[in-house]
């Protein structure tokens, strides 16, 4: 099987199977556009990923080569996040910075499943939670004032859990 | 100037600065009409380009966008942001000034310029002067727009404290303490007023930081809206995150709603209040629907893009509010509401109106004397399905002011409707989509004649596409043959269980009636002829005459075998799916044909087999072929309906067997199947399956289907 160099931001090289690769939308028609010669190793340099993630990203793309292609996005149907996989929930048992850095590499390399299990994920540690739950798990500051929030939990008290 | 440094002490520097706006702009526009010229500075006083303007003499209700509207003709507008006063007698806030900032100073000079008429909003004059020179965006050294304000953010939203007695900008605006603004970047800006978006940017290091708005978009279309309207609370930033992205949300469903807060008028009216805006897709169809008469106006008010309307088991008669806001609907489903009157959709449906789509379903009052003189040209496709009342004539009738339908749909209707289709299909020759399934009373039977007034009227529809007549007891194998004979262009035939061996004289479809239609309808995409009692292999081999099939239904046909099928799936080259669910006597010799098909053509095939004589054996073997990875072969779920077999043995009557009970209730889970496949239209089995292991009532629900539609149906 043909090979193909990935380079990370720092300048680490990955040698990946082409057909690997190709799971990211981005490489694909990066190649095409090129136009690959197979007799030349071509190196693609990825500046937004870097090693550690680009690793993870090819162990998990390695993993699910042979899945057969997502179904397109359907507004008209309800989002499902209980449908992780039991390896990609192992895969994702990382530190939050790791998941987010993981996400922003699946956006940039367009590997669609990547996104929407690394966002589902994410999802489920939104779900069902209390505003001050979120607060702690992604560390984000509370930054109305008393009167504000009081606000808008009496507007949303409607929706709170009893 | 009468305001003296004093004042402050009574007066809330805020309130004084508006005051000394106001008079500024009265007095500018005094100006303007004492010399008949508009003499309008390009910078302000200490020679600062005016790129900011400040308007006041808002009408109440005042939106960012109306706003920007006005102004966006003069030029790009970088911001434009409305000072929300306090809360007025109905409870909303109401707009006392607003900024708008080009991005360009000359533009911004054009739009001071504009004569007054041009700059009314909702019938006020907007009163229009330039920014001080501290609320400008100075340009810096190096020609470099500074957008933001100087200063602080004001940290509370609040009305600022009293004891700030320092104002600069009203200082500034009247030029009597020129120190104050001669050194802007120092100024102390306590009482600017929060611009534009608030900041994103906290110290601390969190979600929002690290990911961008894209990834956090995707990561919030997995969670459920209940949970998102709940995590307002928890920051500024995330608080606009949420709601931005619940402002770019097209389609809601109330089945989606789970929480233990019962989804009641006031609660929809909250979500709507959300996400209405952009609404194009609206779907009320949760499980004992909790909605009160109130909704209609609900969803009038805020959901003034929608264009796709579905209701299920609401008991609203009157949904005229949809009119008055929603200018943009387009599609229309009632499903089992049963207080829906004629008089409901009388103004609904009007000559004027956008209603392409029209679909009552379960419905016991319609009759259909809406339509008549309705005149709606942009009406195109009108659906009745099970509407007990629904008056033949008076559809006749209606129909004559309905010039542009195409696509008729009259499921499940009173047995005297038979006898009008004729006259109503003679007035729809331009007619493409056309479904007259489940006629099974017998009350009416005419003479064996009968379905010769049918076939007269097929004969003018030459544009058809799709025509469904599964379980109509009146088609016979001569209406097949009209149906060859006139319909070229048909696409999609649907002949389903159309038996009638037992109760009348002609025999239902058999051989014959397929033979003609594969002779004469060559484009043929589609073809369902389950449960016909008179088709055998003679007459399915004439399928293979059909080269664009590619989806070929044949369920429960007993006296079906292998051979038959094989010879089509070698002649019909686009075949892509093939059910044969409880053919008995169909063995696995088709697969071996299927195989062979495809090597031959490769392309994709899906193959149901359940319920035959076909063994997993067969299918174990299949790895070693090439070609195995096209053929997709299903031999667990058996589809077919057994209710429906020609040679099925009614035990739902029969007192000695135990079970009858759990037979009629299968008995009417098939016939909801039967009712979403007529409400999607071009129905995908795959989502109609009903689950045989999983719990049933549970997928219905999935599917959209109340309780209150099985007891219905």
């Amino acid at each position: 099987m043909p090979n193909i160099k990935l380079q990370s931001s720092d300048n680490e090289v990955f040698p990946v199977d082409i057909e690997i690769a190709k799971c990211s939308v981005t490489i694909k028609t990066m190649l095409e556009d090129l136009g690959v010669d197979d007799e030349e190793e071509e190196v693609v340099p990825l500046p937004n990923v870097n090693s550690a993630i680009l690793k993870k990203v090819i162990q998990w793309a390695t993993y699910h080569k042979d899945d057969p292609p997502l179904p397109e996005d359907d507004e008209n149907k309800e989002k499902r996040t209980d449908d992780i996989s039991s390896w990609d929930a192992d895969f994702l048992k990382v530190d939050q910075g790791t998941l987010f850095e993981l996400i922003l590499a699946a956006n940039y390399l367009d590997i669609k499943g990547l996104l929407d299990v690394t966002c589902k994920t994410v999802a489920n540690m939104i779900k069902g939670k209390s505003p001050e739950e979120i607060r702690k798990t992604f560390n984000i500051k509370n930054d109305f004032t008393a009167a504000e929030e009081d606000q808008v939990r009496k507007e949303n008290e409607w929706c709170e859990e009893k | 100037m009468f305001f003296d440094d004093d004042d402050d002490r009574f007066l809330n520097p805020e309130i004084l600065h508006v005051v000394h706006r106001e008079l500024y702009a009265i007095t500018s526009n005094l100006e303007i009409a004492r010399y008949g010229l508009r003499s309008v500075p390009t910078h302000t006083e200490d020679g600062i380009p005016i790129r900011k303007l400040y308007v006041s003499n808002l009408p109440p209700k005042t939106t960012r966008t109306e706003l920007f509207n006005v102004f966006a003709p003069y030029g790009f507008i970088k911001s434009c942001w409305l000072r929300m006063g306090d809360k007025g007698p109905n409870r909303t806030p109401t707009p006392t000034y607003a900024f708008v900032t080009f991005s360009n100073p000359a533009d911004a000079h054009k739009a001071l310029q504009a004569p007054n008429h041009e700059k009314i909003l909702r019938g006020r004059n907007l009163r229009i002067s330039p920014a001080d020179s501290w609320h400008q965006p100075v340009e810096d050294e190096d020609n470099k727009v500074r957008w933001k304000p100087r200063g602080n953010r004001r940290a509370d939203g609040n009305v600022s404290p009293a004891s700030n007695s320092a104002d600069p900008q009203s200082s500034a605006l009247n030029g009597e303490c020129s120190t104050d603004s001669s050194e802007p970047n120092t100024s102390d800006a306590n009482t600017t007023p929060v611009e534009e978006e608030p900041v994103e940017a906290e110290p601390s290091y969190n979600i929002l930081d690290i990911l961008n708005r894209d990834c956090l978009t995707h990561v919030l279309t997995f969670i459920p809206i209940n949970d998102l309207i709940r995590s307002e609370r928890v920051s500024k930033s995330w608080q606009n995150m949420v709601l931005e992205y619940l402002q770019s949300i097209r389609t809601f469903k109330t089945s989606w709603w789970q929480h233990e807060t019962t989804l009641t008028t006031a609660v929809l009216r909250r979500v709507l209040q959300r996400l209405g805006g952009s609404l194009a897709r609206l779907h009320i169809d949760h499980h004992l629907s909790a909605l009160n008469d109130r909704t209609a106006h609900t969803i009038g008010k805020f959901c003034p893009n929608l264009e796709e309307l579905k209701v299920v088991g609401m008991h609203t008669k009157n949904w005229n509010p949809l009119i008055y806001g929603c200018k943009q609907l387009k599609v229309l489903s009632f499903v089992s509401c049963n207080k829906l009157t004629d008089s409901s959709l009388v103004h609904l449906v009007k000559n004027d109106s956008c209603i392409e789509d029209l679909t009552v379903a379960n419905n016991t009052h319609v009759t259909g004397l809406f339509l008549t003189g309705s005149n709606t040209l942009k009406l195109h496709s009108l659906s009745f399905y099970n509407c007990y009342n629904l008056q033949g004539t008076v559809l006749c009738a209606a129909i004559d002011t309905l010039p542009n339908l195409t696509r008729l749909k009259l499921d499940v209707c009173p047995v005297t409707m038979w006898k009008i289709v004729p006259l109503i299909l003679k007035k729809l020759p331009k007619l493409e989509e056309l479904s007259l399934s489940e006629y099974t009373s017998a009350e009416l039977w005419m003479s064996p004649q009968g379905s010769d007034a049918f076939c007269e009227s097929l004969a003018t529809l030459t544009e058809l596409k799709s025509l469904n007549l599964s379980r109509n007891i009146y088609i016979n194998n001569a209406v097949l043959k009209q149906v060859g004979q006139s319909c070229p262009n048909l696409e999609t035939l649907n002949v389903a269980s159309c038996n009638s061996i037992r109760t009348f004289p002609h025999s239902g479809v058999g051989d014959e009636g397929i033979r003609a239609v594969c002779s004469g309808c060559s484009s043929l995409r589609r073809l369902d002829v389950s449960y016909l009692g008179g088709l055998t292999d003679g007459g399915l081999r004439s399928v293979a005459k059909l080269s664009r099939l590619s989806c070929l239904t044949a369920r429960g046909l007993a006296s079906l075998s292998a051979a038959s099928v094989a010879h089509c799936m070698q002649a019909c080259h686009q075949l892509e799916e093939v059910d044969l669910c409880g053919c008995d006597n169909v063995s696995e010799e088709v697969i071996g044909a299927a195989v062979e098909a495809l090597g031959a053509r490769p392309r994709s095939l899906v193959l149901r087999l359940g319920g035959t004589a076909a063994s997993m054996q067969e299918v174990l073997t299949l790895e070693e072929y090439p070609t195995h990875k096209l053929l997709t072969v299903n031999m667990h779920e058996d589809r077919s309906n057994p209710n429906l077999r020609p040679d099925f043995v009614d035990r739902v009557f029969d007192y000695s067997s135990d079970d009858s009970l759990d037979e009629l209730y299968d008995h009417e889970l098939y016939e909801v199947q039967d009712f979403d496949d007529f409400l999607a239209g071009d129905f995908s089995d795959d989502e109609l399956l009903l689950d045989h292991d999983g719990d049933e009532i549970d997928r219905l629900y999935a599917y959209g289907i109340h309780a209150a539609d099985i007891i219905l149906l």
